[in-house]
């Protein structure tokens, strides 16, 4: 706006656009009898609503509704719904409680609680909590995992729930949505580049 | 009924500090002042039927105060506006902002840079992609890394940013023209937005709450077949506002409801701080991506709509013809997208990929701190500024060097043009203030922040 | 050892720095933007110019000397104290002017020559030069080498080391192995620089500084060099960052992060060393994260004083051990988790519990011991994680013991959580609102105070200097009108086995210097309790802390003593056998609920800051005298009590107005000397570690 202040165009219905540095085109302001009498241009609208209606009555032409509880609309692959822990080959949790997803969640929604994992020499989430509430299924915590034990790709938006706390998955659910994780991890150096 | 536009003549705009000159040449206040109107322009409520109004209006009316909102359902958004009406005119109005305040500016001083991009979601919540864009250039500019953003990012932010533009201007006009009764144009135009969103939650894996730029590029490249479904797009909705337009444009009811209802001089809409559309409805071509070209705006041809008379109408039309005007952006855009990576290459600012942290020491260590520090930007402050949906969507962020921000503020368009929504509204009917709220369209998560 | 610039916190003092011949490091010049954490170094005595530039002939003119510093400290201060507090304040009243002829008379009287319970006298009138230093470290002008690192010039006395002379031109330079309050091997090769003239990289923690030296810390040679030094750094080690506890404090991720940032290149398998090795009761050893940088060799065997942690092999295949016959078992053992650059060394108390970067960090002092070691309270949702030290060279440099780490778990150990009213004499009482306890204990304390019944005051050594000073004034009051007071300081039992000259003491108390001094010179200890209680003459005993020095074999005998009072009101922070004998409970705040001072054996006077919430209804011990003293009838509209910094401001202007005038000789009482410099400093917000930009 430091530029010099342009002044209003003369409005012409239809003007061109004006070139230079700034295209600038005055929209129009359509001023007709047809108009003024109301009733042609109003029944040529019903004209078009009624296209619309007989179109979807024979063909369902122009309908872009679905009956939902019978029929879904499919979710992208990208999709971001309820989270799932991963296993490793043996089933047990991928997750080692390095708690960088509470950390990266904007809407602190991730509650875990580290243990040992009996040898001392591993972390495991002895408690791993996510609010779906809470969540605002921004997909961070999935960028910050390490570890791939995280995903939001099951394909399910988080269900309606009785209860505030049937809305809190658990380690137990959450491992339940999980699948086994391919990926390879812990200090191959860059072997994994010949591994691809 | 349509009025012959007033014959403005071009009239100095000043802004600002008066400089020693006006104020030397006594002109200072004059520049600033209200504006007058143009000679011979009356307001149209007082027009043609003056006289009778006066001799039907026998019976004393005595002012009273209706309270408008804030309940979501009354108002197009969480706002309250206390009336002072006698009769069917508002004498007087207080606005009050502020339903839906959710501290964004404190939140974001607790948030690293990454996690503050569901918090832009958030402000416009209709055009969330155009937030994220926002907010990521202001921080690139702090990083000073604008120029080493990758080109595919820019496009593909300029192409996620102008589909929200469209789908901005969707939700506001479908929502306006349903509250002046035209209740299938509303039907019509948010399949149109759920058109675009579909295609958005494809691209980045939410409608509404995407996240989907981060700091140095975007988070996702396009879906394959991203192009091809955009033209489609593109096709299907141009389709769909001709039939609105069809609907609309020459419909004596909707006219007569927008038509000279609600008129700003460019002049008041200026000292007033206006943006966007509204700016551009009373005249002024200011537009960010032409005046102040930021990513790759400078390489499409585009026009700038603007209207004449500052009134609802023209709202309305500035923001039909914007929707086209992005859609020829889109096209050109969708056309000149060269290949290359969509973040930039550098490990202080970009996550490095998955399989580097899974498998080596550096590409751990460079995860683990971008996800906990967050990115480091060096300590400054800056202002930045992009065409958002509703204006210039400004962003002023101070850095303290920490991976967090020390201060985030929002000038948020519909803020800025609340201020002076009930300059539009008194003297009208009770009638034209719900159409010409929403010709403001104010945006709650963007207003009140 | 100089000063390291990076953290000029604390302020010149007329004590030399420990073991340095530099001078006192100036004030902290940081006011930029970026430090949030500015008043983090709370400067606990106010920045002045050293004094003492000459040489000194005698102790007597070192004295006398000391005592002038005293003077202009007292003036600068009580010009401050005025403008701070409100004029009501200000102006003395009668009474004030009374309580401060008082109080003078009792701080400049003759102190008895041990303390009551006679573990700890006052401390040692004016330690002026500290005793070890030679005084002629003093007297000689210091030798100052002038040299050019990247361009820019910095003065820094001779024999500093190059690496501390770049971080005093504000020069980065990465390493592992040198820590400011250690000597310096170079063994880690991560501090290379390139010194003009010399043929190759020098490591800059080990080259001493030359006049004229020209050093490149970040010319690309050097930077490169320190790349891959740092590569060579990571290829053994193990990608454990996600079940590190050291990872968001970790010095390897922070230099990788700063200087490196490349990819690897290395595509063999990483070398496997042991991963849980138990090296003592305190500490596990993961050897394969260890970077060999012997940093916790040389704590054990420098701060410590004990050889327990060796090298052992060599090449990649070296590895840290413990020495033989050994275990890493002394008292200082957990300052090497904290030196560790890396995940090596890992507490066992704090292990997997809970992640460094989420902790807020909040400044406070050790409530361990007399020492008062400055430490950062560390804290989450609530509760306290773990205590660290914060360095301070006039009292622990950098380093806590690990009996002081651990006193963080009395904050939830045995508390007591709400006040009760009862029959006292062990039989439980009746929950009550405080409210309700105290104006029950103002009411029944009022009337044995109207029959002049003798009224006896517990001053603890645990308690905070505010608090106490309330209770100094509710005493004076008391007396005022007449009824007879006594005076006791109580606190834990001294235990002489910790006693060593590092940092423990046999004190127990962190407040033990600050009781004594506001309790007067007329307070007794527990013998004198004991007397007066066996001879009945005690009527009440209002205890302001409920900690007794005596062990639980011994309680027994005083429990049918407490019994024989009328009225025994604690503010008690732990449930004890004596908090049971009370007809009032008071539940107090206990050190890290709080904000306020200790003052410590040194007579410094330091602040401790409110970290974590108190449980339960507890308050802070000032505010629960405040609210007896209200209503007994003797806050006589004074507001001080409700916030603790006006009760510092009132505390410090009252005894400084009370210090002798500038021609007096002879030595000043410590604690006196502490609270006439003591400045309150600056409110913290609460940071988080990974946005506090100072640790790893």
């Amino acid at each position: 706006m430091a530029q010099a202040p342009h002044a209003p165009q003369e409005p012409t219905e239809g003007s061109k656009p004006r070139r230079g540095r700034v295209g600038v085109r005055v929209v129009g302001r359509p001023d007709s009898l047809e108009q003024r009498l109301y009733l042609p241009e109003v029944l040529r609208g019903l004209g078009v609503t009624m296209r619309h209606f007989f179109a979807n009555v024979v063909g369902r032409k122009y309908t872009v509704t679905v009956q939902y509880p019978e029929e879904k609309a499919p979710y992208p692959e990208r999709f971001r719904g309820l989270h799932r822990l991963m296993h490793r080959e043996d089933g047990s949790v991928r997750c080692v409680a390095c708690m960088l997803c509470p950390t990266a969640c904007p809407a602190h929604c991730i509650t875990i609680v580290a243990e040992d994992t009996g040898d001392g020499k591993e972390k495991r989430p002895k408690i791993f909590e996510i609010d779906e509430l809470r969540c605002v299924v921004c997909g961070l915590c999935v960028e910050a995992c390490p570890c791939d034990a995280i995903r939001m790709d099951t394909g399910r938006h988080a269900p309606a729930v009785v209860h505030r706390g049937d809305a809190i998955l658990g380690k137990v659910d959450l491992l339940k949505l999980g699948g086994p994780s391919q990926a390879t991890q812990g200090g191959k150096g860059a072997t994994w580049r010949e591994e691809q | 009924m349509s009025h012959p536009s007033p014959p403005h003549q071009p009239t100095q705009i000043v802004f600002g500090m008066p400089t020693p000159a006006e104020v030397v040449a006594g002109t200072a206040l004059e520049l600033r002042s209200q504006p007058v109107p143009p000679p011979g322009w009356t307001p149209p409520w007082t027009r043609e039927e003056d006289e009778e109004e006066e001799e039907e209006l026998e019976l004393p009316t005595e002012p009273m105060t209706v309270n408008m909102g804030p309940s979501h359902p009354a108002m197009h958004g969480t706002v309250r506006i206390v009336l002072t009406v006698e009769g069917e005119t508002v004498r007087a109005a207080d606005v009050q902002v502020g339903y839906l305040h959710r501290c964004f500016e404190k939140e974001a001083e607790a948030a690293t840079w990454t996690q503050i991009f569901p918090y832009t979601d958030r402000l416009n919540y209709v055009s969330p992609l155009l937030n994220n864009v926002g907010y990521a250039l202001a921080v690139e500019k702090l990083l000073g890394i604008t120029d080493r953003i990758p080109e595919r990012a820019q496009y593909i932010r300029v192409i996620v940013g102008e589909m929200s533009r469209i789908t901005d201007h969707l939700t506001c006009l479908g929502a306006s023209a349903a509250e002046v009764g035209a209740l299938t144009v509303f039907f019509w135009m948010i399949k149109a937005r759920e058109w675009l969103w579909e295609l958005i939650e494809e691209l980045t894996g939410a409608r509404l709450t995407n996240s989907y730029v981060r700091i140095g590029g975007v988070a996702a490249d396009l879906t394959p077949d991203f192009a091809p479904r955009l033209r489609d797009l593109i096709r299907r909705v141009r389709q769909t506002l001709g039939e609105v337009e069809s609907l609309l444009v020459k419909n004596r009811i909707f006219r007569d409801r927008m038509d000279g209802v609600a008129c700003f001089s460019p002049q008041e809409a200026v000292a007033w701080g206006w943006t966007g559309p509204c700016l551009r409805s009373t005249g002024v071509p200011y537009d960010v991506r032409k005046d102040h070209p930021y990513l790759v705006y400078d390489r499409f041809d585009f026009d700038v709509p603007v209207g004449s008379r500052g009134d609802n109408y023209d709202r309305f039309a500035v923001r039909m013809e914007e929707m086209r005007q992005s859609m020829r952006i889109l096209e050109q855009a969708i056309e000149q997208i060269p290949p290359g990576p969509v973040q930039i290459d550098d490990p202080r600012i970009s996550l490095p990929p998955k399989r580097e942290v899974y498998n080596t020491i550096e590409g751990m260590i460079n995860h683990f701190k971008l996800i906990v520090d967050g990115i480091k930007v060096p300590a400054g402050e800056v202002y930045s500024y992009t065409e958002g949906g509703n204006g210039e969507l400004g962003f002023y962020i101070v850095s303290d060097g920490t991976g967090r921000p020390y201060k985030c503020r929002v000038r948020p368009p519909s803020f800025i043009l609340m201020q002076s929504l009930h300059k539009l509204i008194v003297g009208g009917g009770i009638a034209d203030v719900i159409p010409t709220f929403g010709m403001i369209n104010m945006i709650g998560g963007e207003c009140d922040r | 050892m100089a000063d390291d610039p990076k953290k000029t916190k604390q302020p010149a003092t007329d004590l030399p720095a420990r073991g340095s011949s530099a001078p006192p490091p100036g004030v902290a010049s940081s006011t930029h933007i970026a430090t949030r954490r500015s008043g983090s170094g709370l400067p606990l005595v106010p920045p002045r110019p050293a004094t003492g530039e000459g040489i000194k002939p005698s102790i007597a003119d070192a004295l006398r000397e000391t005592a002038d510093a005293v003077q202009e400290a007292v003036r600068e201060l009580t010009g401050k104290t005025q403008l701070a507090v409100p004029v009501a304040v200000v102006q003395p009243t009668p009474a004030q002017i009374r309580a401060a002829d008082a109080l003078s008379r009792t701080l400049l009287s003759p102190r008895p020559p041990s303390g009551p319970q006679g573990s700890r006298g006052p401390s040692p009138p004016a330690p002026a030069p500290a005793p070890g230093e030679p005084a002629a470290g003093e007297t000689k002008p210091v030798d100052m080498v002038t040299l050019k690192v990247d361009g820019r010039e910095v003065s820094v006395p001779r024999g500093t080391n190059v690496l501390e002379a770049c971080l005093k031109a504000g020069v980065e330079v990465s390493y592992f192995c040198y820590h400011p309050g250690l000597s310096s091997p170079a063994v880690c090769r991560q501090c290379l620089v390139e010194v003009v003239g010399q043929p190759k990289l020098v490591p800059s923690c080990y080259t001493p500084v030359a006049d004229q030296m020209e050093v490149l810390a970040s010319s690309p040679r050097a930077l490169l060099a320190r790349q891959q030094m740092l590569e060579f750094t990571l290829v053994n080690h193990p990608v454990d960052c996600p079940i590190c506890d050291k990872a968001g404090e970790c010095l390897l991720q922070k230099h990788y992060m700063d200087w490196d940032g490349k990819d690897s290149r290395t595509d063999f398998d990483k070398v496997h060393k042991p991963k849980v090795v138990d090296l003592g009761p305190y500490i596990v050893l993961d050897a394969e994260r260890c970077i060999l940088c012997t940093r916790c060799i040389r704590v054990c065997d420098e701060v410590a004083g004990q050889h327990q942690l060796e090298m052992a092999w060599r090449g990649d295949r070296q590895e840290l051990v413990v020495a033989p016959g050994q275990r890493l078992d002394n008292p200082y053992s957990l300052n090497t988790v904290d030196v560790c650059p890396v995940g090596a060394l890992t507490s066992k108390d704090f292990r997997f519990r809970m992640r460094v970067w989420e902790l807020y960090t909040v400044d406070s002092i050790c409530p361990g011991c007399a020492t008062g070691c400055n430490i950062e309270v560390h804290h989450h949702q609530g509760e306290v994680w773990r205590l660290v030290p914060r360095e301070n060279r006039e009292v622990n440099g950098y380093w806590m013991c690990d009996e002081g780490r651990f006193t963080y778990k009395e904050l939830r150990r045995a508390r007591v959580a709400g006040a009760r009213i009862g029959m006292g004499k062990g039989m439980p009482g009746q929950v009550a609102s405080i409210d309700k306890a105290v104006s029950y204990a103002a009411e029944r304390l009022g009337r044995i105070c109207d029959d002049k019944g003798t009224v006896g005051l517990v001053f603890g050594a645990q308690a905070q200097n505010e608090a106490l000073y309330a209770l100094y004034k509710v005493a004076e009051l008391l007396a005022e009108q007449g009824v007879p007071v006594r005076r006791y300081v109580l606190g834990r039992a001294p235990r002489p086995e910790r006693q060593d000259n590092i940092l423990r003491s046999a004190d127990v108390n962190p407040n033990t210097a600050g009781a004594q001094l506001l309790a007067g010179p007329g307070a007794g200890g527990l013998a004198e309790l004991r007397a007066d209680l066996g001879a009945g003459v005690l009527k009440a005993l209002w205890m302001v802390g409920e900690d007794v020095p005596i062990g639980a074999e011994e309680l027994p005998a005083l429990l049918p003593l407490l019994d024989r009072l009328q009225l025994l009101i604690v503010q008690a922070v732990h449930d004890t056998e004596i908090v049971r004998r009370a007809q009032v409970i008071l539940p107090a705040a206990a050190w890290a609920e709080v904000d306020g001072t200790f003052t410590n054996a040194k007579g410094m006077v330091q602040r401790i800051r409110r970290a974590v919430d108190p449980p339960g209804t507890a308050r802070p011990h000032l505010e629960l005298v405040g609210l007896m003293s209200q209503k007994l009838g003797l806050a006589r509209g004074q507001g001080w009590q409700g916030s603790p910094r006006q009760a510092f401001l009132h505390m410090t202007g009252a005894i400084t107005a009370t210090l002798p005038p500038p021609d007096m000789s002879g030595p000043i009482p410590a604690p006196l000397r502490g609270f006439a410099r003591a400045e309150w400093g600056r409110d913290m917000p609460p940071v988080q570690l990974r946005f506090a930009n100072a640790r790893g």
